[in-house]
């Protein structure tokens, strides 16, 4: 269950930059998951809304996204989706690859509200 | 009301990530090597490390930190052998870097030449967070089944070693060093994999070599910056 720290982050993250905007509230956030984070999204959205309650973030919508693992074959060139976690080339079946999407877990962007200022001169 | 979307665009790992590369960087300019042990509860993993420590001993200080969700058992196991500080995670089931830093200093006011982390017997969670470690190394025991890594790619993707254990229990258990081999280089073919007994002593001889040999390729770099 290490989503739980990871959303911590992820807050923390949404949060500095709320304060940054001077922004009143986190309307959303928006989290690309891939398929080789170590994430499971389930979990995540679980942790995500459990810690939201008592923080300024209350009432924040997560929207996920899932990258799926992609790779690059070293050998013969060709790009293609790892099926059943096996680096291995389906075309020449060489297992010199390289990860080229599906490990990040990417904070993509944030939405925030500004309250209108009472007051506040035309 | 206004809104406004503020692209960002970066891993939420990242800072973590940084901090990681820092710690290791602080650590390698001491002179200390870095060894993360990742593996299922009951592999081997405290039995290897107090022959390893036995070992390194000779030649080398050594320190070593082990987490677990609860007790100090292990740190008393492993205290004969080298100054050990035990992490108690409360519940938690890895290691993060913040505990890692704050155990450090009571292991004492000085460098060691290998530093230990043993994880929290887990193949999920700490595979995904960094400790600043040289290298991770996964102890899989014949008792576990040869089909683990399949199973736990990404433990197996991100390390670079796998201890093979508990060697000795080989004709009692279904379970085959190529199977396990073969499933592990499928996920990670740049995997080095030794098959070791800690309790025998077979195979320790090429486990010590390895980690010796990888401190000095890290030494000589610190000593000959290209």
């Amino acid at each position: 269950m290490h989503e739980f720290s990871l959303v911590t982050t992820l807050l923390e993250q949404a949060d500095t930059l709320r304060r940054e905007q001077d922004a009143d509230h986190v309307v959303s956030v928006k989290v690309s998951v891939g398929e080789f984070s170590g994430v499971e999204p389930e979990l995540f959205r679980n942790a995500f809304e459990r810690l939201i309650e008592d923080t300024p973030m209350r009432g924040a919508e997560l929207q996920m996204t899932c990258e799926p693992l992609r790779s690059h074959c070293e050998s013969c060139g060709c790009d293609f989706a790892i099926e059943r976690f096996r680096f291995e080339c389906p075309e020449c079946k060489s297992r010199d690859v390289t990860i080229v999407s599906g490990e990040g877990l990417v904070l993509e962007s944030v939405t925030l509200e500004q309250e209108e200022s009472v007051g506040a001169r035309p | 009301m206004t809104q406004q979307t503020i692209d960002v665009k970066q891993d939420i790992r990242a800072q973590r990530r940084a901090a990681a590369e820092q710690f290791r960087r602080r650590m390698e300019s001491q002179g200390t090597f870095i060894v993360r042990l990742l593996s299922s509860p009951g592999a081997g993993k405290t039995t290897l490390l107090e022959k390893t420590a036995q070992r390194l001993g000779n030649g080398y200080s050594v320190g070593v930190l082990v987490g677990d969700v609860e007790t100090d058992r292990d740190a008393k196991r492993l205290a004969p052998f080298a100054p050990t500080k035990q992490i108690t995670t409360g519940g938690a089931c890895h290691l993060e870097l913040p505990l890692v830093e704050r155990a450090l200093p009571d292991l004492g006011d000085r460098s060691f030449d290998f530093l230990f982390i043993e994880d929290v017997g887990n193949l999920i969670c700490p595979a995904s967070h960094e400790l600043g470690e040289h290298v991770r190394v996964i102890v899989l025991s014949t008792t576990e089944g040869d089909d683990k890594p399949g199973k736990y790619p990404k433990a197996f993707r991100t390390s670079q070693v796998v201890v093979i254990s508990k060697l000795d229990l080989l004709p009692h258990v279904p379970f085959s060093v190529e199977c396990a081999t073969e499933d592990a280089l499928s996920v990670q073919p740049d995997l080095t994999i030794l098959p070791v007994c800690a309790l025998t002593g077979d195979g320790m001889d090429a486990w010590c070599e390895l980690l010796e040999s990888r401190r000095r390729d890290v030494v000589e770099r610190i000593a000959n910056p290209s």
